[in-house]
């Protein structure tokens, strides 16, 4: 009897798919399954610790808000920790704190997760907790209420109370002036304090859906097992349908924006952003070489030029971020004292130019590579980590392999692909630059 | 076999956190010349750390001359054994590696971490760091002069007036009283000199521990340790250190008082309230630690479920415990709106005051013993997070099975253990409260809350 059950579970539900990955030492086996619903499911089976990971990716965040309810996708991230009819807010945690339970959640512009690290006899409580909460979360006024109170004193806390948070806001909305990139993902200030429950609620029903969700299971699981549980609590859940993102891309720049802030700080700070390209384009690869020939360890061309010879800035940093969209390629520094922020300006400019006539030597290239491997490999040390990494491929690329081939596609950058993205995307006329200045020094 | 043992004990810690556990301990070796080498070898990912632990820290720095460590742990790397700054740092981040250089209160870390098949020229850069350092005179000045201008910028944060000024008053008497750096007029009068003699001093093979964790070829490293780390030397008097005590009486606040950081214009508070706890080693510590679970750890203790969900004060409330080897503190760390200030500082306090009142319910002690035992094997899966443990330990004076009691010793707490432990350690009436942000704000909302006795400081009386 039983085993026939389980025949009629695995009957019931689309083709799974097993997939082995080695690349640097590395193995990892995927295994992606989906329900009827659309649910998607991709596991990794890995004994070597007592821990499994579980998270639930919805592909939604602030791009798919429009001015008036920004902020809302974090909002709801904060309200599914409210509970259902079924675990009140308290019992939600109660039940996975009192085995140890990490719990948490985050929004980004273009996802959103919600994640539990816990030991593998609470997998069948989570599984049933989590569908729960997909399909049956309450939107209690009173707890709305509450909650954009915190949401207020967490944009105080990271952006009002910050330089750096400050500074990296204002970048992105001198950046994009008609892509949803330019608000913040806390949403625009006061925003998220008035989205009235009923548009929570609509939001809710639109984007946390099982066809609109991918679960990555990682860890000290079994496969069949996990399914079998997936299966029984998510399968009576409605799937709904996933909706399309409809966005028009931003306009190309064509003339440098700059902003003057001021705030009590003791120093300027710098921060340039020029536009690049999206993560699903491969010239992504060559630019995030060029970043770390740039920014990487105290031997990059930035550190080396601005901290060391010039003693300009007490710090220099720069990455590159390609989201689903495309995103921007960020420089920050900050100054010593007296020292103003153009002459970190001029020495970065000079800098780019170099890259922009040179090529870049292959060992520069050889060691950028290496640095990426090394921080892919970190990035998987825990079963979370890796979870992370398969959620946000499948969230960006609706493809939960697209990790395999980075470390391959980095060795395949060559000093003329560096060249090509410093000459086509760092340019004055493709940037913004946002200038914080001491409050005493502009008085 | 390191990894066949650390696998047999995830599974059976996984089924049953009631029995004793036993963590995968270091393979043990020590040179002639008194250096300790800890192994954590493990094959499952191709990544390497080799650290070296030296006992010595702040603490540690002579007596008119604090920061030192700060300014040992800045420059250490920029020439050593013949080579430069810039030859080192080309050489380690080539190999795509990271290098690492910090000091804290006991002690001292400096570390390679990267691909496991460069591990042997990490290994030789390392040593030539640890044991070759050459500080030269210019390099040693441009970090000099970049720690003074780091310096200049703890203003610009909150959050580090506030842990600053925190830990000034609380460490007030003690050895630990000068932090990082005491003032701006003792680090001016570093010089190079002083950097060279605590380097020998304590960059001692009997004062030092070697870790090697990951994927590594134990036999074909292990010989190579000794041929790099086997001829350094023990000086031939080791050093005396006598502790050096200062106070912070400027800074203080009498009892009752709230110490205020004024920082003009700043949108948000950012609160620091507690008190010294007892040391690590205290027969009170297990008790202690399920007290602060259920008090400010997880989302359902007492702080978050009060301060953040009932009442919507603050995006993030917590409270731990921090160990140095002579100085422990209990700490509640939130932040909050300027106007409501008054009204979170007072709500903590009724909490602190609860606290000691009682009832510590059953189901809460219950909640929090659960919560702590259940982490145990999350917290510990990794094999990184239980070298670091154990390396801890280690500064702490424990002993190496400490870790491995940790379950029993929590479920071994009694309600009663819990009542003397409050009664005898977390006095209400002797938390240190301290406010960083706009003063006049601030001031006004603790009034409101009936909060009258403050004393306002500017942040530059932090480094006197």
């Amino acid at each position: 009897m039983k085993k026939l059950a389980v025949l009629c579970l695995c009957l019931a539900l689309a083709p799974g798919c097993k997939k082995k990955f080695e690349s640097y030492g590395v193995s990892i086996e995927l295994e992606s399954r989906s329900l009827p619903n659309g649910l998607r499911v991709i596991m990794i089976e890995d004994h070597t610790m007592p821990v499994i990971s579980y998270q639930t990716w919805f592909r939604v965040g602030s791009v798919d808000e429009k001015p008036g309810h920004t902020g809302i996708s974090h909002l709801v991230e904060h309200m599914m920790f409210k509970g259902t009819p079924k675990y009140p807010a308290k019992q939600l945690f109660q039940v996975l704190e009192a085995r140890g339970a990490n719990i948490n959640a985050f929004t980004t512009r273009d996802y959103t997760a919600f994640h539990e690290e816990f030991t593998p006899d609470l997998l069948p409580k989570v599984i049933e907790l989590e569908a729960d909460r997909m399909a049956n979360l309450a939107i209690e006024e009173d707890a709305l209420k509450t909650e954009q109170m915190i949401v207020f004193e967490e944009h105080r806390l990271h952006t009002e109370n910050s330089p750096v948070g400050k500074i990296q806001e204002a970048l992105w909305a001198l950046a994009f002036r008609t892509h949803p990139y330019r608000w913040p993902v806390i949403g625009i200030p006061g925003e998220a304090s008035r989205i009235p429950r009923e548009k929570v609620q609509e939001w809710l029903k639109k984007y946390y859906i099982p066809a609109n969700a991918v679960i990555v299971a990682c860890g000290d699981l079994k496969p069949d097992k996990t399914m079998e549980l997936i299966e029984k609590y998510y399968g009576p859940v409605p799937g709904g349908s996933r909706s399309k993102r409809e966005i028009a891309p931003e306009a190309a720049q064509n003339e440098e924006r700059r902003l003057i802030m001021r705030a009590k700080v003791a120093s300027e700070r710098l921060s340039e952003a020029y536009h690049i390209t999206s993560a699903d384009n491969d010239e992504s690869y060559a630019i995030d070489v060029l970043a770390n020939i740039m920014f990487e360890g105290t031997s990059s061309r930035a550190y080396r030029r601005l901290v060391d010879e010039k003693n300009i800035a007490i710090s220099v940093s720069g990455s590159s971020f390609t989201p689903a969209h495309p995103g921007l390629f960020m420089i920050t520094a900050t100054m010593n004292s007296s020292i103003p922020a153009a002459a970190a300006e001029t020495e970065l400019d000079l800098i780019i130019k170099e890259l922009q006539e040179k090529p870049v030597s292959h060992e520069e290239i050889a060691a950028a590579v290496k640095q990426l491997t090394l921080q892919i490999v970190d990035g998987i040390r825990t079963p979370h980590g890796l979870a992370q990494l398969i959620g946000t491929v499948t969230a960006i690329f609706d493809d939960p392999e697209r990790f395999s081939e980075d470390i391959i596609k980095y060795t395949k950058v060559t000093p003329g692909d560096v060249q090509q993205a410093a000459q086509k995307y760092l340019i004055p006329n493709n940037r913004v630059v946002v200038t914080l200045v001491p409050e005493a020094k502009i008085k | 076999m390191i990894s066949a043992i650390i696998c047999c004990f995830f599974l059976s810690a996984s089924h049953a956190f009631e029995q004793p556990v036993k963590l995968p301990e270091p393979a043990i070796e020590k040179l002639p010349n008194g250096l300790t080498i800890a192994w954590f070898a493990s094959d499952r990912l191709p990544l390497v750390d080799i650290s070296l632990l030296v006992k010595a820290g702040y603490r540690q720095d002579p007596a008119g001359r604090s920061g030192v460590a700060q300014l040992v742990a800045e420059s250490i790397d920029k020439g050593c054994g013949g080579k430069s700054g810039a030859e080192i740092a080309r050489t380690v981040e080539s190999l795509g590696a990271e290098r690492y250089s910090n000091a804290d209160e006991d002690s001292f870390s400096v570390g390679m971490h990267g691909l496991a098949p460069d591990a042997e020229k990490l290994l030789e850069m390392l040593s030539l760091i640890v044991m070759k350092p050459e500080f030269p005179e210019k390099e040693f000045m441009h970090e000099h002069a970049r720690i003074v201008d780091k310096w200049k910028h703890i203003a610009d944060f909150n959050d580090v007036l506030a842990a600053l000024a925190y830990d000034r008053v609380l460490s007030s008497g003690t050895p630990y009283a000068r932090g990082p750096m005491l003032t701006s007029k003792e680090f001016a009068a570093i010089r190079r000199d002083d950097a060279v003699k605590f380097h020998t001093a304590w960059f001692t093979p009997s004062n030092s521990i070697l870790m090697i964790t990951g994927r590594v070829d134990r036999v074909k490293l292990g010989a190579r340790i000794v041929e790099l780390f086997g001829v350094w030397k023990n000086p031939e008097k080791p050093h005396k250190h006598s502790d050096i005590k200062t106070t912070h009486g400027r800074l203080e606040p009498s009892r009752g008082q709230i110490l205020l950081i004024d920082h003009p214009g700043a949108p948000q508070a950012q609160m620091r309230i507690g008190m010294r706890a007892p040391l690590i080693n205290d027969p009170d510590h297990y008790p202690l630690v399920v007290v602060n679970a259920l008090v400010g750890e997880y989302f359902g203790s007492r702080l978050n479920s009060i301060a953040r969900d009932k009442l919507g004060l603050t995006y993030a409330i917590g409270s731990s415990f921090s160990y140095d080897k002579d100085l422990s503190k209990f700490t509640i760390t939130s932040a909050t709106n300027s106007s409501t200030a008054g009204q979170l500082v007072s709500k903590i306090l009724d909490i602190l005051k609860d606290l000691r009142k009682g009832p510590v319910f059953e189901e809460e002690i219950k909640m929090s013993k659960a919560y702590l035992t259940g982490r145990f094997p999350i917290a510990t899966a990794a094999l990184e997070s239980v070298a670091s443990h154990w390396l801890a330990g280690m500064v702490l004076g424990l002993d190496p099975g400490h870790l491995s009691r940790f379950v029993a010793s929590v479920n071994a707490v009694t309600a009663k253990d819990i009542e003397r432990a409050i009664t005898r350690h977390l006095d209400p009436a002797k938390a240190v409260v301290v406010v960083a942000g706009d003063a006049r704000e601030i001031t006004k909302s603790l009034h409101e809350a009936g909060l009258r006795s403050i004393k306002t400081v500017k942040p530059g009386e932090l480094l006197q």
